[in-house]
Protein backbone atom coordinates (compact mmCIF):
# COMPACT_ATOMS: atom_id res chain seq x y z
CA UNK A 1 0.00 0.00 0.00
CA UNK A 2 2.80 2.48 0.53
CA UNK A 3 4.46 1.60 -2.67
CA UNK A 4 4.55 4.61 -5.63
CA UNK A 5 6.43 6.95 -3.89
CA UNK A 6 5.03 10.01 -1.67
CA UNK A 7 1.27 9.07 -2.93
CA UNK A 8 -1.02 7.43 -0.19
CA UNK A 9 -2.44 4.15 -1.03
CA UNK A 10 -1.64 4.32 -4.61
CA UNK A 11 -1.58 0.69 -5.26
CA UNK A 12 -4.92 0.90 -3.80
CA UNK A 13 -6.10 3.30 -5.71
CA UNK A 14 -4.43 1.11 -8.78
CA UNK A 15 -6.37 -1.85 -7.54
CA UNK A 16 -10.14 0.19 -7.05
CA UNK A 17 -9.03 1.88 -10.97
CA UNK A 18 -8.88 -1.53 -12.31
CA UNK A 19 -11.99 -3.07 -10.67
CA UNK A 20 -14.21 -0.26 -11.82
CA UNK A 21 -12.19 -0.36 -15.09
CA UNK A 22 -13.47 -4.33 -15.57
CA UNK A 23 -17.15 -3.23 -14.27
CA UNK A 24 -17.06 -1.07 -16.85
CA UNK A 25 -15.92 -3.66 -19.56
CA UNK A 26 -18.85 -5.98 -18.07
CA UNK A 27 -21.56 -3.19 -18.18
CA UNK A 28 -20.37 -2.03 -21.47
CA UNK A 29 -20.47 -5.99 -23.03
CA UNK A 30 -24.33 -5.92 -21.65
CA UNK A 31 -24.75 -2.39 -23.55
CA UNK A 32 -22.85 -3.62 -26.51
CA UNK A 33 -25.16 -6.48 -26.61
CA UNK A 34 -28.76 -5.38 -25.75
CA UNK A 35 -29.51 -3.07 -28.97
CA UNK A 36 -27.74 -5.67 -31.63
CA UNK A 37 -29.54 -8.55 -29.64
CA UNK A 38 -32.90 -6.95 -29.33
CA UNK A 39 -32.69 -5.69 -33.43
CA UNK A 40 -32.25 -10.01 -34.13
CA UNK A 41 -34.94 -10.88 -31.20
CA UNK A 42 -37.30 -9.05 -33.13
CA UNK A 43 -36.00 -11.10 -36.45
CA UNK A 44 -36.76 -14.44 -34.89
CA UNK A 45 -33.16 -15.01 -34.95
CA UNK A 46 -33.07 -18.80 -32.67
CA UNK A 47 -29.28 -18.59 -32.60
CA UNK A 48 -29.11 -15.13 -30.64
CA UNK A 49 -30.69 -17.89 -27.60
CA UNK A 50 -27.39 -19.41 -27.56
CA UNK A 51 -24.95 -15.71 -28.10
CA UNK A 52 -27.47 -14.31 -25.14
CA UNK A 53 -26.63 -17.01 -22.78
CA UNK A 54 -23.04 -17.07 -23.34
CA UNK A 55 -22.75 -13.47 -22.72
CA UNK A 56 -24.93 -13.32 -19.84
CA UNK A 57 -22.87 -16.43 -18.32
CA UNK A 58 -19.60 -13.86 -18.95
CA UNK A 59 -21.14 -10.81 -17.53
CA UNK A 60 -21.70 -12.75 -14.27
CA UNK A 61 -18.81 -14.52 -13.96
CA UNK A 62 -16.60 -11.26 -14.24
CA UNK A 63 -19.67 -9.81 -11.81
CA UNK A 64 -19.13 -12.03 -9.27
CA UNK A 65 -15.13 -12.01 -9.21
CA UNK A 66 -15.38 -8.44 -9.44
CA UNK A 67 -17.44 -8.78 -6.18
CA UNK A 68 -15.07 -11.03 -4.53
CA UNK A 69 -11.98 -8.89 -5.27
CA UNK A 70 -13.81 -5.62 -4.20
CA UNK A 71 -14.76 -7.76 -0.55
CA UNK A 72 -10.85 -8.64 -0.45
CA UNK A 73 -10.20 -4.95 -1.06
CA UNK A 74 -12.37 -3.83 1.54
CA UNK A 75 -10.72 -6.48 4.05
CA UNK A 76 -7.16 -5.07 3.46
CA UNK A 77 -7.34 -1.84 2.76
CA UNK A 78 -10.33 -0.73 4.96
CA UNK A 79 -11.28 2.70 2.41
CA UNK A 80 -12.72 5.29 3.89
CA UNK A 81 -15.12 8.23 2.83
CA UNK A 82 -15.29 8.42 -1.46
CA UNK A 83 -12.80 5.39 -1.37
CA UNK A 84 -15.29 3.96 0.97
CA UNK A 85 -18.41 4.90 -1.43
CA UNK A 86 -16.96 4.09 -4.54
CA UNK A 87 -16.19 0.31 -3.55
CA UNK A 88 -19.68 0.05 -2.11
CA UNK A 89 -21.54 1.29 -5.30
CA UNK A 90 -18.95 -0.98 -7.06
CA UNK A 91 -20.06 -3.99 -5.41
CA UNK A 92 -24.03 -2.93 -5.56
CA UNK A 93 -23.89 -2.25 -9.54
CA UNK A 94 -22.23 -5.72 -9.83
CA UNK A 95 -25.25 -6.99 -8.88
CA UNK A 96 -26.85 -4.39 -11.58
CA UNK A 97 -25.08 -5.71 -14.44
CA UNK A 98 -25.26 -9.17 -13.94
CA UNK A 99 -28.81 -8.98 -13.56
CA UNK A 100 -29.61 -7.51 -16.74
CA UNK A 101 -27.29 -9.37 -18.67
CA UNK A 102 -29.57 -12.55 -17.35
CA UNK A 103 -33.07 -10.02 -18.29
CA UNK A 104 -31.92 -10.00 -21.74
CA UNK A 105 -31.13 -13.45 -22.19
CA UNK A 106 -34.70 -14.38 -20.61
CA UNK A 107 -36.36 -12.16 -23.22
CA UNK A 108 -34.08 -14.00 -25.74
CA UNK A 109 -35.07 -17.56 -24.07
CA UNK A 110 -38.61 -16.18 -25.34
CA UNK A 111 -37.76 -17.14 -29.00
CA UNK A 112 -38.56 -20.37 -28.55
CA UNK A 113 -42.36 -19.87 -27.31
CA UNK A 114 -43.05 -17.63 -30.09
CA UNK A 115 -41.87 -15.30 -33.18
CA UNK A 116 -41.58 -12.08 -33.30
CA UNK A 117 -41.67 -11.33 -36.53
CA UNK A 118 -45.86 -12.64 -37.19
CA UNK A 119 -46.46 -9.78 -34.00
CA UNK A 120 -49.67 -7.10 -35.07
CA UNK A 121 -46.98 -4.17 -36.75
CA UNK A 122 -47.97 -2.07 -34.07
CA UNK A 123 -47.34 -4.69 -31.33
CA UNK A 124 -44.06 -4.79 -33.13
CA UNK A 125 -43.16 -1.50 -33.21
CA UNK A 126 -44.51 -0.86 -30.01
CA UNK A 127 -41.92 -3.67 -28.33
CA UNK A 128 -38.90 -2.64 -30.79
CA UNK A 129 -39.83 0.88 -28.93
CA UNK A 130 -39.68 -0.39 -25.40
CA UNK A 131 -36.16 -2.28 -26.31
CA UNK A 132 -34.80 0.59 -27.47
CA UNK A 133 -35.66 3.25 -24.94
CA UNK A 134 -34.55 0.90 -22.04
CA UNK A 135 -31.32 0.08 -24.21
CA UNK A 136 -31.14 4.19 -23.88
CA UNK A 137 -32.05 4.67 -20.40
CA UNK A 138 -29.64 1.49 -19.48
CA UNK A 139 -26.63 3.03 -21.45
CA UNK A 140 -27.42 6.42 -19.76
CA UNK A 141 -26.66 4.86 -16.89
CA UNK A 142 -23.63 3.35 -16.90
CA UNK A 143 -22.39 6.80 -19.23
CA UNK A 144 -23.74 8.67 -15.62
CA UNK A 145 -21.06 6.33 -13.72
CA UNK A 146 -18.60 6.28 -15.94
CA UNK A 147 -18.14 10.84 -16.01
CA UNK A 148 -19.30 10.26 -12.61
CA UNK A 149 -22.14 12.87 -13.62
CA UNK A 150 -24.07 13.47 -10.27
CA UNK A 151 -26.54 15.30 -12.12
CA UNK A 152 -27.79 12.35 -14.82
CA UNK A 153 -30.22 10.72 -12.31
CA UNK A 154 -32.72 13.15 -12.72
CA UNK A 155 -32.14 12.90 -16.38
CA UNK A 156 -32.29 9.43 -16.42
CA UNK A 157 -34.78 8.56 -14.04
CA UNK A 158 -37.30 11.05 -16.23
CA UNK A 159 -36.29 8.60 -19.44
CA UNK A 160 -37.17 5.72 -17.33
CA UNK A 161 -40.67 6.86 -16.76
CA UNK A 162 -41.17 7.11 -20.29
CA UNK A 163 -40.33 3.34 -20.57
CA UNK A 164 -42.87 2.50 -17.89
CA UNK A 165 -45.36 4.26 -19.87
CA UNK A 166 -44.30 2.19 -22.99
CA UNK A 167 -44.30 -0.91 -20.69
CA UNK A 168 -48.31 0.07 -19.87
CA UNK A 169 -49.00 0.96 -23.44
CA UNK A 170 -47.53 -2.33 -24.81
CA UNK A 171 -49.49 -4.70 -22.25
CA UNK A 172 -52.81 -2.40 -22.83
CA UNK A 173 -52.21 -2.62 -26.39
CA UNK A 174 -51.30 -6.84 -26.06
CA UNK A 175 -54.82 -6.92 -23.76
CA UNK A 176 -57.13 -6.29 -26.84
CA UNK A 177 -55.61 -9.59 -29.01
CA UNK A 178 -58.70 -11.06 -30.28
CA UNK A 179 -57.07 -14.82 -29.02
CA UNK A 180 -54.64 -14.00 -26.08
CA UNK A 181 -52.65 -16.88 -25.72
CA UNK A 182 -48.63 -17.37 -25.80
CA UNK A 183 -48.23 -13.73 -27.52
CA UNK A 184 -49.90 -12.10 -24.72
CA UNK A 185 -48.20 -13.98 -21.87
CA UNK A 186 -44.49 -13.51 -23.63
CA UNK A 187 -45.48 -9.94 -24.27
CA UNK A 188 -46.43 -9.12 -20.60
CA UNK A 189 -42.65 -10.93 -19.98
CA UNK A 190 -40.73 -9.21 -22.47
CA UNK A 191 -42.48 -5.67 -20.91
CA UNK A 192 -41.29 -6.58 -17.55
CA UNK A 193 -37.72 -7.44 -18.43
CA UNK A 194 -37.22 -4.09 -20.86
CA UNK A 195 -38.78 -2.07 -17.88
CA UNK A 196 -35.94 -4.16 -15.09
CA UNK A 197 -33.33 -3.07 -17.79
CA UNK A 198 -33.81 0.36 -17.57
CA UNK A 199 -34.67 0.33 -13.72
CA UNK A 200 -30.80 -1.21 -13.45
CA UNK A 201 -29.44 1.45 -15.31
CA UNK A 202 -31.23 4.19 -13.25
CA UNK A 203 -29.56 2.68 -10.44
CA UNK A 204 -26.14 2.48 -11.78
CA UNK A 205 -26.42 6.44 -12.14
CA UNK A 206 -27.92 6.52 -8.76
CA UNK A 207 -24.85 5.09 -7.53
CA UNK A 208 -22.89 7.30 -9.35
CA UNK A 209 -24.64 10.11 -7.95
CA UNK A 210 -24.12 8.33 -4.05
CA UNK A 211 -19.89 8.39 -5.20
CA UNK A 212 -19.77 12.09 -5.92
CA UNK A 213 -22.00 13.56 -3.40
CA UNK A 214 -22.39 11.34 -0.73
CA UNK A 215 -26.26 11.46 -1.21
CA UNK A 216 -28.78 9.07 -2.03
CA UNK A 217 -31.19 10.50 -4.23
CA UNK A 218 -34.83 8.72 -4.63
CA UNK A 219 -35.86 7.77 -8.03
CA UNK A 220 -38.86 6.43 -9.11
CA UNK A 221 -42.29 5.98 -6.79
CA UNK A 222 -39.75 8.05 -4.16
CA UNK A 223 -38.96 10.57 -5.52
CA UNK A 224 -42.93 12.08 -5.11
CA UNK A 225 -43.62 13.78 -1.56
CA UNK A 226 -44.95 11.60 1.08
CA UNK A 227 -48.46 13.71 0.86
CA UNK A 228 -49.00 12.00 -3.11
CA UNK A 229 -48.17 8.65 -2.38
CA UNK A 230 -49.81 5.89 -0.36
CA UNK A 231 -50.02 5.98 3.34
CA UNK A 232 -46.09 5.79 4.55
CA UNK A 233 -46.65 6.35 8.33
CA UNK A 234 -46.42 2.43 8.89
CA UNK A 235 -43.46 0.87 9.95
CA UNK A 236 -42.62 -2.16 9.45
CA UNK A 237 -42.04 -4.29 12.71
CA UNK A 238 -38.38 -5.00 12.52
CA UNK A 239 -38.80 -6.28 16.14
CA UNK A 240 -35.32 -4.48 16.86
CA UNK A 241 -36.48 -1.30 17.46
CA UNK A 242 -34.89 0.19 14.38
CA UNK A 243 -35.14 3.64 13.91
CA UNK A 244 -37.26 3.86 10.75
CA UNK A 245 -37.37 7.20 10.73
CA UNK A 246 -40.56 9.48 10.04
CA UNK A 247 -41.70 10.13 6.91
CA UNK A 248 -39.16 8.59 3.85
CA UNK A 249 -38.31 11.38 2.75
CA UNK A 250 -34.16 11.50 3.81
CA UNK A 251 -31.71 11.31 1.69
CA UNK A 252 -30.87 8.54 2.16
CA UNK A 253 -34.04 6.76 1.55
CA UNK A 254 -33.68 3.75 -0.19
CA UNK A 255 -35.09 2.92 -3.75
CA UNK A 256 -38.66 2.14 -4.47
CA UNK A 257 -38.86 2.80 -7.89
CA UNK A 258 -41.51 0.63 -9.70
CA UNK A 259 -39.48 -2.73 -10.38
CA UNK A 260 -40.29 -5.79 -10.87
CA UNK A 261 -37.55 -8.48 -11.32
CA UNK A 262 -38.10 -11.11 -13.05
CA UNK A 263 -34.97 -13.29 -12.87
CA UNK A 264 -36.04 -13.36 -14.46
CA UNK A 265 -36.74 -10.56 -12.41
CA UNK A 266 -34.16 -9.01 -9.81
CA UNK B 1 7.91 -3.26 23.83
CA UNK B 2 4.82 -2.03 25.31
CA UNK B 3 2.34 -4.61 26.05
CA UNK B 4 -0.57 -3.74 24.28
CA UNK B 5 -2.36 -4.30 27.69
CA UNK B 6 -0.31 -0.79 28.66
CA UNK B 7 -2.18 1.20 26.06
CA UNK B 8 -4.65 3.64 27.48
CA UNK B 9 -7.28 2.19 25.70
CA UNK B 10 -10.67 4.41 26.39
CA UNK B 11 -13.64 1.37 27.25
CA UNK B 12 -15.94 3.81 26.60
CA UNK B 13 -14.71 3.93 23.01
CA UNK B 14 -13.28 1.20 21.69
CA UNK B 15 -15.76 -1.55 20.58
CA UNK B 16 -12.94 -4.46 20.58
CA UNK B 17 -12.32 -3.90 24.63
CA UNK B 18 -16.16 -4.26 25.47
CA UNK B 19 -17.62 -7.23 26.33
CA UNK B 20 -14.64 -8.89 28.74
CA UNK B 21 -11.73 -10.61 27.88
CA UNK B 22 -12.90 -11.88 24.15
CA UNK B 23 -11.01 -10.32 21.39
CA UNK B 24 -13.46 -8.32 19.17
CA UNK B 25 -16.09 -8.73 21.48
CA UNK B 26 -17.43 -5.26 20.65
CA UNK B 27 -17.48 -6.05 16.67
CA UNK B 28 -19.33 -9.22 17.69
CA UNK B 29 -21.97 -8.11 19.47
CA UNK B 30 -22.23 -4.97 16.68
CA UNK B 31 -22.49 -7.42 14.35
CA UNK B 32 -25.36 -9.82 16.53
CA UNK B 33 -27.16 -6.85 16.85
CA UNK B 34 -27.51 -6.39 12.49
CA UNK B 35 -27.95 -9.64 12.12
CA UNK B 36 -31.32 -9.49 14.67
CA UNK B 37 -32.10 -6.17 13.12
CA UNK B 38 -32.23 -7.90 9.46
CA UNK B 39 -34.10 -11.22 10.70
CA UNK B 40 -36.59 -8.71 12.48
CA UNK B 41 -36.75 -6.92 8.93
CA UNK B 42 -37.01 -10.16 7.25
CA UNK B 43 -40.11 -11.06 9.55
CA UNK B 44 -41.35 -7.83 8.61
CA UNK B 45 -40.91 -8.50 4.82
CA UNK B 46 -43.04 -12.11 5.23
CA UNK B 47 -45.85 -10.15 6.74
CA UNK B 48 -45.97 -8.06 3.81
CA UNK B 49 -47.07 -12.06 1.76
CA UNK B 50 -49.30 -12.72 4.59
CA UNK B 51 -52.58 -11.76 2.13
CA UNK B 52 -50.49 -13.85 -0.75
CA UNK B 53 -50.60 -17.20 1.61
CA UNK B 54 -54.05 -16.76 2.71
CA UNK B 55 -55.34 -18.18 -0.39
CA UNK B 56 -58.96 -19.16 1.14
CA UNK B 57 -59.67 -15.23 1.62
CA UNK B 58 -60.31 -12.60 -1.08
CA UNK B 59 -58.00 -9.92 -1.10
CA UNK B 60 -59.14 -6.42 0.44
CA UNK B 61 -58.99 -3.96 -2.08
CA UNK B 62 -56.37 -2.34 0.51
CA UNK B 63 -54.10 -4.55 0.27
CA UNK B 64 -51.87 -3.13 -2.38
CA UNK B 65 -51.35 0.00 -1.07
CA UNK B 66 -50.43 -1.97 2.16
CA UNK B 67 -48.33 -4.06 0.68
CA UNK B 68 -46.37 -1.15 -1.43
CA UNK B 69 -46.60 0.74 2.28
CA UNK B 70 -44.37 -1.88 4.00
CA UNK B 71 -42.19 -2.63 1.08
CA UNK B 72 -40.91 1.33 0.85
CA UNK B 73 -39.85 0.76 4.80
CA UNK B 74 -38.61 -2.05 3.94
CA UNK B 75 -36.15 -0.14 1.87
CA UNK B 76 -35.65 2.38 4.25
CA UNK B 77 -34.83 0.25 6.74
CA UNK B 78 -32.75 -2.29 4.58
CA UNK B 79 -30.23 1.10 3.52
CA UNK B 80 -30.24 1.98 6.85
CA UNK B 81 -28.59 -1.33 7.51
CA UNK B 82 -26.48 -1.32 4.83
CA UNK B 83 -25.23 1.67 5.85
CA UNK B 84 -24.25 0.85 9.38
CA UNK B 85 -23.09 -2.48 7.83
CA UNK B 86 -20.45 -0.54 5.78
CA UNK B 87 -19.71 2.04 8.56
CA UNK B 88 -18.45 -1.50 10.62
CA UNK B 89 -16.63 -2.67 7.79
CA UNK B 90 -14.80 0.30 7.67
CA UNK B 91 -14.36 1.38 11.59
CA UNK B 92 -13.65 -2.43 12.38
CA UNK B 93 -11.62 -3.71 9.32
CA UNK B 94 -13.07 -7.55 9.99
CA UNK B 95 -11.43 -10.32 8.15
CA UNK B 96 -12.67 -14.53 7.78
CA UNK B 97 -15.43 -15.40 9.10
CA UNK B 98 -16.20 -11.61 10.56
CA UNK B 99 -15.81 -10.33 7.62
CA UNK B 100 -17.98 -13.30 5.54
CA UNK B 101 -20.88 -12.75 7.73
CA UNK B 102 -20.77 -8.94 7.40
CA UNK B 103 -21.05 -9.55 3.42
CA UNK B 104 -23.81 -12.10 3.70
CA UNK B 105 -25.74 -9.90 5.70
CA UNK B 106 -24.95 -7.47 3.15
CA UNK B 107 -25.74 -9.11 0.17
CA UNK B 108 -29.38 -10.60 1.83
CA UNK B 109 -30.08 -7.27 2.93
CA UNK B 110 -30.77 -6.54 -0.90
CA UNK B 111 -32.33 -10.15 -1.25
CA UNK B 112 -35.02 -8.52 1.42
CA UNK B 113 -35.35 -5.49 -0.79
CA UNK B 114 -36.66 -7.42 -3.32
CA UNK B 115 -38.64 -9.77 -1.90
CA UNK B 116 -40.79 -7.13 -0.49
CA UNK B 117 -41.31 -5.59 -3.84
CA UNK B 118 -42.11 -8.80 -5.15
CA UNK B 119 -44.40 -9.53 -2.89
CA UNK B 120 -46.09 -5.84 -3.02
CA UNK B 121 -46.29 -6.97 -6.71
CA UNK B 122 -47.47 -10.03 -6.39
CA UNK B 123 -50.57 -9.18 -4.26
CA UNK B 124 -50.88 -6.27 -7.18
CA UNK B 125 -51.22 -8.87 -10.09
CA UNK B 126 -53.40 -11.21 -8.13
CA UNK B 127 -55.81 -8.22 -7.51
CA UNK B 128 -56.40 -8.40 -11.01
CA UNK B 129 -57.04 -11.92 -10.94
CA UNK B 130 -59.60 -11.54 -8.50
CA UNK B 131 -61.12 -8.93 -10.76
CA UNK B 132 -61.74 -11.01 -13.46
CA UNK B 133 -63.08 -14.00 -12.18
CA UNK B 134 -59.62 -15.84 -11.50
CA UNK B 135 -61.06 -18.56 -9.91
CA UNK B 136 -61.78 -21.04 -12.45
CA UNK B 137 -58.31 -20.64 -14.10
CA UNK B 138 -55.44 -23.08 -12.52
CA UNK B 139 -56.70 -22.38 -8.77
CA UNK B 140 -54.96 -24.85 -7.88
CA UNK B 141 -51.23 -24.64 -9.33
CA UNK B 142 -51.95 -21.15 -8.40
CA UNK B 143 -53.19 -21.58 -4.75
CA UNK B 144 -50.11 -23.99 -4.05
CA UNK B 145 -46.99 -22.08 -5.60
CA UNK B 146 -48.41 -18.91 -3.52
CA UNK B 147 -47.67 -20.83 -0.81
CA UNK B 148 -44.76 -23.00 -1.49
CA UNK B 149 -42.80 -19.53 -2.60
CA UNK B 150 -43.74 -17.65 0.61
CA UNK B 151 -43.26 -20.55 2.95
CA UNK B 152 -39.82 -21.35 0.97
CA UNK B 153 -38.82 -17.70 1.74
CA UNK B 154 -39.94 -18.14 5.45
CA UNK B 155 -38.18 -21.18 6.24
CA UNK B 156 -35.01 -19.65 4.50
CA UNK B 157 -35.20 -16.76 7.14
CA UNK B 158 -35.91 -19.45 10.03
CA UNK B 159 -32.32 -21.26 8.59
CA UNK B 160 -30.51 -17.58 8.69
CA UNK B 161 -32.04 -16.83 12.07
CA UNK B 162 -31.26 -20.66 13.29
CA UNK B 163 -27.45 -20.24 11.53
CA UNK B 164 -28.56 -23.45 9.78
CA UNK B 165 -26.20 -23.93 6.84
CA UNK B 166 -26.98 -27.12 5.51
CA UNK B 167 -30.89 -25.83 4.94
CA UNK B 168 -29.74 -24.54 1.41
CA UNK B 169 -30.00 -28.10 0.03
CA UNK B 170 -33.51 -28.18 1.43
CA UNK B 171 -35.02 -24.56 -0.28
CA UNK B 172 -32.90 -25.66 -3.88
CA UNK B 173 -35.03 -28.79 -3.91
CA UNK B 174 -38.21 -27.09 -2.85
CA UNK B 175 -37.52 -24.12 -5.54
CA UNK B 176 -37.34 -26.64 -8.00
CA UNK B 177 -40.79 -27.62 -7.68
CA UNK B 178 -41.70 -23.75 -7.35
CA UNK B 179 -39.87 -23.36 -10.61
CA UNK B 180 -42.15 -26.36 -12.00
CA UNK B 181 -45.68 -25.26 -10.72
CA UNK B 182 -44.38 -21.84 -12.04
CA UNK B 183 -43.98 -22.93 -15.20
CA UNK B 184 -47.24 -24.82 -15.09
CA UNK B 185 -48.88 -21.52 -14.23
CA UNK B 186 -47.43 -20.31 -17.30
CA UNK B 187 -49.13 -22.61 -19.80
CA UNK B 188 -52.29 -22.37 -17.64
CA UNK B 189 -51.91 -18.46 -18.29
CA UNK B 190 -51.52 -19.36 -22.48
CA UNK B 191 -54.19 -21.63 -22.19
CA UNK B 192 -56.92 -19.42 -20.49
CA UNK B 193 -58.26 -17.17 -23.30
CA UNK B 194 -58.77 -14.05 -21.74
CA UNK B 195 -56.29 -11.33 -22.19
CA UNK B 196 -55.95 -9.54 -18.44
CA UNK B 197 -55.56 -12.80 -16.68
CA UNK B 198 -53.16 -14.24 -18.83
CA UNK B 199 -50.79 -11.45 -18.52
CA UNK B 200 -51.16 -11.06 -14.90
CA UNK B 201 -50.89 -15.11 -14.38
CA UNK B 202 -47.60 -14.99 -16.13
CA UNK B 203 -46.38 -12.19 -13.85
CA UNK B 204 -47.37 -13.64 -11.06
CA UNK B 205 -46.24 -17.23 -11.93
CA UNK B 206 -42.99 -15.18 -12.68
CA UNK B 207 -42.38 -13.14 -8.99
CA UNK B 208 -43.36 -15.70 -7.54
CA UNK B 209 -40.43 -17.98 -8.54
CA UNK B 210 -38.39 -14.92 -7.87
CA UNK B 211 -39.29 -14.96 -4.26
CA UNK B 212 -38.48 -18.22 -3.82
CA UNK B 213 -35.42 -17.96 -5.44
CA UNK B 214 -34.52 -14.57 -2.95
CA UNK B 215 -35.11 -17.41 -0.34
CA UNK B 216 -32.53 -19.65 -1.81
CA UNK B 217 -30.15 -17.03 -2.28
CA UNK B 218 -30.46 -16.49 1.65
CA UNK B 219 -29.74 -19.66 2.02
CA UNK B 220 -26.79 -19.71 -0.12
CA UNK B 221 -25.21 -16.60 1.64
CA UNK B 222 -25.61 -17.99 5.32
CA UNK B 223 -23.75 -21.70 4.09
CA UNK B 224 -20.58 -19.32 2.66
CA UNK B 225 -20.56 -17.38 5.80
CA UNK B 226 -20.48 -19.85 8.03
CA UNK B 227 -18.55 -22.48 5.81
CA UNK B 228 -16.74 -19.92 3.42
CA UNK B 229 -17.86 -22.35 0.45
CA UNK B 230 -20.14 -20.92 -2.29
CA UNK B 231 -23.02 -23.20 -2.93
CA UNK B 232 -23.86 -22.90 -6.56
CA UNK B 233 -28.33 -23.02 -6.23
CA UNK B 234 -28.33 -25.30 -8.79
CA UNK B 235 -26.49 -27.69 -8.05
CA UNK B 236 -27.36 -26.96 -3.80
CA UNK B 237 -30.52 -29.80 -4.14
CA UNK B 238 -28.46 -32.52 -5.47
CA UNK B 239 -26.06 -32.97 -2.59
Amino acid sequence: MAEGGRDLRTAFHAALDDLDDRFVAAGLRVAESLPRLSEAFLLGDVSIIEQSEFMAWEVASECEQIEDDGFVLLAREAPVASDLRRLVALLRMTVDVSRSASLLRHACLTLRQFDPRFLDPPLRAQLEELSRVSTEVFVAGLDAWRRRDALAVNEVDRADDAVDELQRLLLGQASNVEDPGTELVVLGLLARYYERIADHGVEVARDATFVATGQRVLVGRTRLPPFTRQDDDEDVDTGNDVDTGDDGTDDDEGDTHDSTDPHGAA
Amino acid sequence: MTDSRDLPLDPQRTPWSAGGGRVRAGYREQLRVLDADLVGLARGVINIGAPIVATDTALASTALADAEAQSDQVQIVATRLEDAAFTLVALESPVAEDLREMIALIRALHDLERTARLMAHVIEHLLTLQACGQHAIGEDDLGCTRVLAVDLFSNAVDAWADRDALAVNDLALRDAEVDRRCDAMLDQGVRCGRAGCAAALALVARFLERIADHGVALGVHLSWAITGDRVLPELAGRR
